[in-house]
């Protein structure tokens, strides 16, 4: 398995750069839980040889203790004693033997604090998971054609991209798979839910770790079995190269950019897009705005956007208001810093319409919760994955990745998108019976409200 | 009787220049007037336009460029030409005398307004350290405070627009060493404290801190120049505004 493979699929996902990527904090590690491993820790320590911890690790250890302690914004008003923690886990920390420990250690120290956007990448937690995983992908970023969505406990086809199925497989929106590499596929997906259930954000997760079944090393094949109308079938499915175009942002790692608009039948507009960085200002700009000008109306699909750079959302927001406002705060000791819109001509002033779902998060969550606050959007589909805050990630000194939260971030009408998600206006998840009529709730919605005048 | 009166009178003279040393070494704008003397006097005068070439440094590994051109009445552009990890763009905020501007392809061009505006005058022109009594007022002496190993005195003070200033200016170089701020505008309350390090002679004694560092929100912003330019002619023309903002200011 690779390390792309278990990043992707198993740790939080990476979404918001902010102003940037997200994540939360590991399932395993949340408060609640972490006295467990700390009390067997704190009782097998006694019998351990005191080796003493790796001097990198060591190092590491202390940068994400005193990075927290500096760049926190309000440690006394979540009513967390940092230096307490800091001795509290520095002694466990000292007597890890391997890195897996010490990122153990890190973890348990960082959820303390019980924010999302605070965490250590590197190895794998979930190690259950990530070998059951393993029995159905060896990782990769490759892709199979199309996206999947529970509906229940059942695992639905929900989308095709362009003509990567085979159309002699059957395959469709609406299909519901069953099976997978000769092997059943409802006992994973109940341990994926049971897992994320009580997890925050864990619609995000369980959205792209079941997603992640259907990715792997390009040019593989798999053998998958469905249902289509009624009908079981089973199809080998080659794994195709990933959609879009490779990016590197910032410290992160290589993401591929996939940006898609079209003018429905009915005269809507339709963007989708996977990540918020400067090339979707520039392509919404230069090829939608034009194209989409006579439209009766817009739908953004953030529908598992993970987010991006924070003011790219402003950056598109400029092209929707046509008055000077904002998306929301984002606070942190050094002051507030608004998602400030300065109007930017020529402004789209047709109903706009977001479809949201628990993939979308951080930056994704901040645009719609920002123009439904203004009353500028209608939002449809399922809440958000709650997962806002703005985050930087820096290199550890043994390799590993830290991921911490800058701020905190309130939307235009003081919401806290934090933990909350954004909640749609309609609530329009799939369903069985729009996916088997090869529908999509949440588009169909939208377009209904557009075509309705699109009153707000 | 005289022997004792000079004695008398020397002692009186003695405690009055001690007392106006400590008067003066505490007055805020002696202090000021002294910073504006060691920082050039008035060989800024003679100063017409400047233009100074450097290299920015952000989080995230984003670097850059930035030139920087300023020139009598006001006048300022700064272009940043920011890269790092796939990403690019170029950034321009400017001075025409009257308004300013921010400018970029991902937010447009937008005119600055209230403190936000004068923020950006202040920290553009080169003659504020000079000319101080126009940008500053209600001066007020906070006592001596360390920035990093150097003494400085720290002077608090207000702008015209209303922004909170502290300056911190080395007790034995009179030069600017930091300075914090507290601005309020449409991006939202920003607290921003500046450093000032490598103090270099760019024109007849004026100093220029070569190095700079700006703390926003947290994150750090380093800019480091390394070639400046004196009295070279710029036209006019370099500062005017964008021309979707000229319409909006006709």
């Amino acid at each position: 398995m690779t390390n792309r493979f278990r990043r992707f699929a198993v740790l939080p996902p990476l979404s918001d750069l902010s102003r940037r990527m997200v994540a939360a904090p590991h399932p395993s590690r949340r408060r609640g839980h972490a006295l467990v491993p700390v009390m067997v820790v704190l009782f097998l320590a006694a019998f351990w040889p005191s080796f003493g911890a790796d001097k990198a690790d060591m190092e590491s250890f202390n940068m994400v203790w005193s990075t927290i302690k500096a760049k926190h914004w309000n440690l006394d008003e979540i009513g967390v004693d940092w230096d307490a923690v800091g001795r509290k886990y520095r002694p466990l920390a000292e007597k890890t033997h391997n890195r897996i420990e010490m990122r153990k250690v890190m973890r348990d120290m960082i959820n303390e604090l019980g924010q999302s956007h605070f965490n250590v990448y590197g190895g794998g937690d979930f190690e259950k998971l990530e070998n059951s995983l393993a029995d159905f992908t060896s990782g990769g970023n490759g892709t199979m054609g199309f996206e999947v969505a529970l509906v229940g406990k059942e695992l639905f086809v929900t989308k095709i991209h362009g003509d990567l199925v085979a159309a002699d497989s059957g395959l469709k929106v609406g299909s519901r798979i069953t099976g997978h590499s000769g092997k059943d596929l409802a006992p994973l997906i109940a341990k994926i839910t049971g897992l994320y259930s009580d997890v925050a954000q864990g619609r995000l997760y369980i959205n792209r770790t079941l997603n992640s079944l259907f990715q792997d090393t390009p040019g593989l094949s798999k053998k998958l079995t469905f249902t289509s109308n009624g009908r079981g079938k089973t199809h080998t499915f080659k794994v195709h190269k990933p959609l879009g175009t490779p990016k590197t942002i910032l410290n992160l790692p290589m993401v591929h950019y996939r940006y898609e608009d079209a003018l429905l039948a009915d005269n809507i507009g339709y963007i989708h897009f996977n990540i918020f960085i400067p090339e979707v200002k520039t392509q919404f700009d230069n090829e939608t705005l034009p194209k989409f000008a006579d439209a009766d109306g817009l739908i953004i699909d953030l529908r598992g956007n993970g987010g991006g750079i924070g003011f790219i959302a402003v950056a598109l927001s400029n092209r929707i208001l046509a008055k000077q406002s904002k998306l929301g705060t984002m606070i942190n000791s050094g002051g507030s810093l608004n998602f400030a819109v300065f109007p930017q001509k020529p402004i789209f002033d047709k109903p706009v319409a977001i479809l949201i779902d628990g993939g979308s998060a951080s930056t994704s969550e901040i645009m719609a919760a920002g123009l439904q606050d203004l009353k500028r959007a209608r939002i449809f589909g399922t809440r958000s994955a709650g997962a806002a805050l703005p985050s930087m990630i820096e290199h550890l000194p043994n390799g590993d990745r830290f991921q911490y939260a800058i701020a905190d971030y309130v939307s235009v009408s003081g919401r806290q998108v934090e933990g909350q998600g954004v909640d749609p206006d309609e609530v329009t998840p799939h369903s069985k019976a729009a996916l088997l009529a090869g529908k999509d709730a949440a588009l169909e919605a939208a377009r209904s409200w557009i075509k309705a005048g699109g009153q707000l | 009787m005289n022997r004792k009166f000079l004695k008398t009178q020397l002692v009186f003279l003695s405690f009055l220049a001690l007392f106006s040393l400590t008067l003066s070494a505490t007055d805020p704008v002696a202090l000021m007037d002294k910073a504006a003397e060691a920082s050039g006097g008035d060989s800024f005068k003679e100063l017409e336009s400047m233009v100074v070439h450097g290299n920015i440094s952000m989080a995230q590994q984003m670097n850059g460029q930035i030139e920087m051109t300023m020139k009598e009445s006001g006048k300022s552009k700064v272009k940043m030409t920011l890269t790092g990890n796939g990403m690019q763009m170029v950034a321009e905020q400017g001075c025409d005398g009257e308004n300013c501007y921010d400018s970029n392809p991902m937010m447009g061009a937008r005119l600055l307004q209230g403190q936000e505006k004068e923020q950006f005058k202040i920290s553009n022109n080169f003659k504020a350290a000079y000319e101080w009594r126009e940008f500053y007022k209600d001066l007020e002496y906070q006592g001596e405070a360390m920035v990093g190993e150097r003494k400085t005195h720290k002077i608090k003070m207000k702008t015209s627009a209303g922004i909170d200033m502290t300056q911190y200016i080395d007790v034995e170089s009179s030069l600017l060493l930091r300075m914090d701020m507290v601005t309020i505008g449409p991006m939202g309350q920003m607290n921003i404290e500046s450093y000032f390090e490598d103090y270099k002679d760019i024109y007849k004694g004026i100093q220029y801190p070569m190095k700079s560092k700006m703390t926003m929100m947290g994150q750090e912003v380093l800019i480091t120049f390394d070639k400046v330019e004196v009295n070279q002619p710029v036209p006019d023309s370099m500062f005017e505004l964008p021309p979707s903002l000229k319409a909006q200011v006709q």
